[in-house]
């Protein structure tokens, strides 16, 4: 008989790892692999998260063999990862139990040929990760039924992970799902949100649920408004491909700007448990009002970026860069303001905006509260009293500031805004894992908090899919912003209608 | 941060307030030491010697305190921790019934002395009042999760009950008995198994592990390298398990600030500081 629960876990300073896992890894070849997965496996072998037994299978239609698959993973560890000579043991012990299997993926010998290959490992648990093009996702779901590699076995487990762009509308959210939950049951499916595994992001969670003096304030009667940005100093890279189909409303708002929202004004869950978690934060999505279809024009300003300055250098305007359209709509900078009706929420603007060739590189939370209903000070400080603010940075530097008034040393009184810092680069030591490191490990433990659920991914595209719809019937070009700007004059317009403005940061 | 620029944050939110106390020749290097485990940008750092002697000068902003007798150390550190945040001893040395003041002052103490054992004698009743730890304890942190990775195997975990030996290779014998006596705790063994300990010709705090029953055996061993670790599992004549995993870096710098991550009680340590009591006698 053997026991169920192994004693040595007790109090293990190592947080728990998953049983012998097998790590199949769709578009193995691919980008995301090399710079992504690959170097992730790594971080958490040298961190001691991996168990005891693990194996890595990669998959792709291009011949490659298991030298040369091991010989990718040295290859995008030197390019991509901080290998230091003292793990080169590491390394090949990594290396020695990674393995390729080559084929076309509509191909139902490719699941044959991975099938007994896993077999051949002898895995107690299996994740397949689909860093594939979403078209492909039903086939490969599919593939692995067939083939017997989907059901959960007795003594196991088997899962998937699937990553962005999931859908590009609502009727294609919903396909993909009906698709996949033909083969794989909702438990089984994990659908990435890099956001999500970011540190800040959870944070967010403790901020908010495991401190007292933040929860009774966090509502209509204390906050102004919100703010969510994202703002990115590159352009369109090398995904133009990819990004014109896309843009900034369906690339960046529709999964990570309404996780963050969903966590700001989620009810508090009953137990910190993916269930708890996941439903109140569907049914902070719920509260979200259409923003199309209403009594007023909607509140949402697309834009695409001309040429201009980031950071010093020049760059192009979007329509010049390559694979983009000469004569391209797509946005590449989105503002709008959603409003929740909920009782917590009714009145609280929730304004976000998103856009790449911007001055900087961020992407923060701002919850600005409302002034003081006495201006006390109004006729002794010559200054203005500035609203309080919490700020969650998610983006670069990860941390949370609480803006408040002090006065200012003196024999006068005059009054002035300071910042109180907490940065999880200074507070606390150890480096910060990333999003690709956690969600993985997660998945292969079985926990589903940190990804987005069907129905939460389905509800928001319900929200974006009518505004694009929208666009696509506008004639016209796109309004324009100069690279290196804030954005075009129509995002502080949507804003200073409500007598807001936005953070300058 | 807030409208950040690269180079220093403007303000730093601290974590705790770290109190090294030890003869005077140990607390020359306190804020290198914490630096080196990236740990003291937000640390309160207070040094207090108990030797009558002066520490050797450190940063500007480590507050240090000398002259103190040891009976009053906890005095000394009443008056220099911060009320808000968790107080953290490093214990470098010091007469060991001083320990029970401080225990019950600090939120947090980490032992690093080289004599070990009267303090760890002196711990069963502390353990209500504070968590408290040796830092020995941290250099087995990579050494115990190897091990129950490969009991996470059902394989390995049915054949639990029928080891019959462990042999443990160690330069510290405190780390070998701690080593002992976490697994004698973990399995309930009740000293069933002697541990047969040899001195290490390395001098590794510890340089192998052998756990063996007439169907399993499991062994980590220190590579030659001393960076990392190999694990195998055998049962009957199937290898089940067989990996290197990296031991990280083992300076006291990254020892220490693993054990400052640590702020709830360790019944692990606890108990398996208790049961190397026991076999030592």
């Amino acid at each position: 008989m053997v026991p169920s629960e192994n004693p040595l876990l007790d109090n293990l300073r190592i947080e728990p790892t998953p049983g012998a896992t097998t790590l199949v890894i769709f578009g193995a070849s691919g980008d995301l692999t090399r710079r992504k997965l690959l170097p992730a496996l790594y971080s958490l072998s040298r961190g001691q998260r991996l168990p005891a037994r693990f194996a890595v299978v990669g998959v792709a239609r291009t011949a490659t063999s298991d030298e040369q698959f091991r010989q990718q993973f040295h290859d995008s560890l030197q390019e991509f990862a901080k290998v230091d000579a003292r793990s080169d043991e590491v390394v090949r012990s990594l290396q020695a139990q990674m393995y390729f299997v080559a084929g076309e993926l509509d191909d139902p010998g490719l699941y044959a040929r991975l099938a007994a290959r896993l077999k051949e490992i002898g895995s107690e648990g299996v994740l397949y990760y689909l860093a594939i093009p979403p078209g492909v996702y039903g086939t490969v779901a599919e593939g692995l039924e067939k083939a017997g590699l989907a059901g959960t076995p007795e003594d196991g487990w088997r899962r998937l992970i699937v990553e962005k762009p999931f859908g590009t509308d609502l009727a294609s959210a919903q396909s993909l799902n009906a698709q996949l939950h033909r083969h794989f049951t909702e438990d089984q499916i994990f659908r990435i949100d890099h956001y999500l595994g970011k540190e800040t992001v959870q944070n967010l969670l403790v901020l908010r649920f495991a401190n007292g003096m933040f929860e009774p304030i966090w509502n209509r009667r204390y906050i102004d408004h919100v703010q969510i940005t994202a703002a990115e100093t590159v352009g369109v890279e090398r995904r133009a491909s990819y990004y014109e189909g896309a843009g900034a409303l369906r690339d960046m708002v529709q999964n990570h700007l309404m996780q963050l929202l969903s966590l700001v004004a989620m009810e508090p869950p009953t137990e910190f448990t993916a269930s708890s978690v996941r439903d109140r934060k569907m049914d902070a999505l719920l509260a979200v009002q259409p923003v199309v279809g209403g009594d007023e024009p909607p509140a949402v300003v697309r834009a695409q970026y001309r040429e201009g300055w980031v950071a010093g250098a020049e760059v192009p305007a979007y329509r010049t860069e390559p694979g983009v359209a000469p004569d391209s709509k797509t946005e590449t900078f989105v503002a709008l303001r959603l409003k929740l009706d909920s009782w917590r929420w009714a009145g609280v603007p929730f304004y976000l905006r998103s856009g790449k060739r911007l001055p900087k590189r961020t992407t923060e939370i701002a919850i600005q509260f409302h002034r003081p209903p006495l201006q006390i000070f109004k006729r002794v400080s010559p200054t203005p009293l500035a609203s309080d603010l919490l700020v969650i940075n998610v983006q670069p530097d990860e941390g949370i500031s609480l803006r408040f008034n002090a006065k200012i040393p003196g024999t006068r009184m005059q009054v002035a805004p300071v910042m109180m810092n907490f940065g999880y680069g200074t507070s606390f030591q150890g480096e910060v894992p990333e999003a690709y490191e956690t969600l993985p490990l997660d998945a292969m433990l079985g926990d589903p908090t940190l990804f987005a659920r069907h129905d939460f991914v389905e509800a928001s595209w319900a929200l974006i899919t009518p505004i694009n719809e929208l666009w696509q019937k506008e004639s016209g070009v796109p309004p324009t912003y100069q690279a290196g700007d804030w954005g075009p004059p129509e995002a502080d317009a949507l804003i200073a209608k409500d007598g807001r403005r936005w953070r300058t940061l | 941060m807030e409208n950040a620029v690269t180079g220093q944050p403007p303000g730093r939110a601290r974590t705790a307030t770290v109190v090294a106390v030890g003869p005077s020749d140990r607390l020359g290097d306190v804020a290198e030491i914490l630096s080196g485990g990236e740990t003291s940008s937000a640390l309160h750092l207070v040094r207090i010697a108990v030797d009558g002697g002066d520490p050797p000068p450190d940063r500007p902003d480590v507050v240090t305190i000398g002259g103190v007798r040891p009976e009053h150390v906890n005095n000394a550190i009443a008056a220099v921790r911060l009320s808000s945040l968790p107080t953290i001893v490093w214990w470098r040395g010091g007469r060991p019934e001083a320990l029970d003041g401080v225990a019950s002052l600090a939120d947090r103490v980490v032992l690093d002395a080289d004599d070990c054992w009267p303090l760890w004698a002196r711990t069963p009743p502390l353990f209500e009042h504070t968590v408290l730890t040796d830092i020995r304890w941290a250099r087995l942190t990579r050494w115990r999760a190897a091990l129950a990775h490969v009991f996470d195997l059902p394989a390995v975990r049915g054949s639990a009950d029928s080891f019959t030996r462990l042999s443990i290779t160690a330069a510290d014998p405190a780390v070998a008995g701690l080593f002992a006596g976490w697994l004698d705790a973990s399995f309930g063994w009740q000293g069933r198994i002697v541990p047969e300990v040899t001195a290490a010709s390395s001098g590794a705090p510890i340089e192998s592990v052998k756990l063996e029953s007439p169907s399993c055996h499991v062994e980590l061993c220190l590579l030659p390298n001393s960076t990392c670790l190999s694990t195998e599992g055998r049962v009957g004549s199937a290898v089940v398990a067989n990996r290197v995993i990296s031991l990280g870096h083992q300076t006291l710098s990254t020892l220490l600030a693993e054990e400052l991550r640590v702020r709830a009680r360790d019944i692990a340590f606890e108990r398996a500081a208790q049961s190397a009591l026991t076999a030592k006698g």
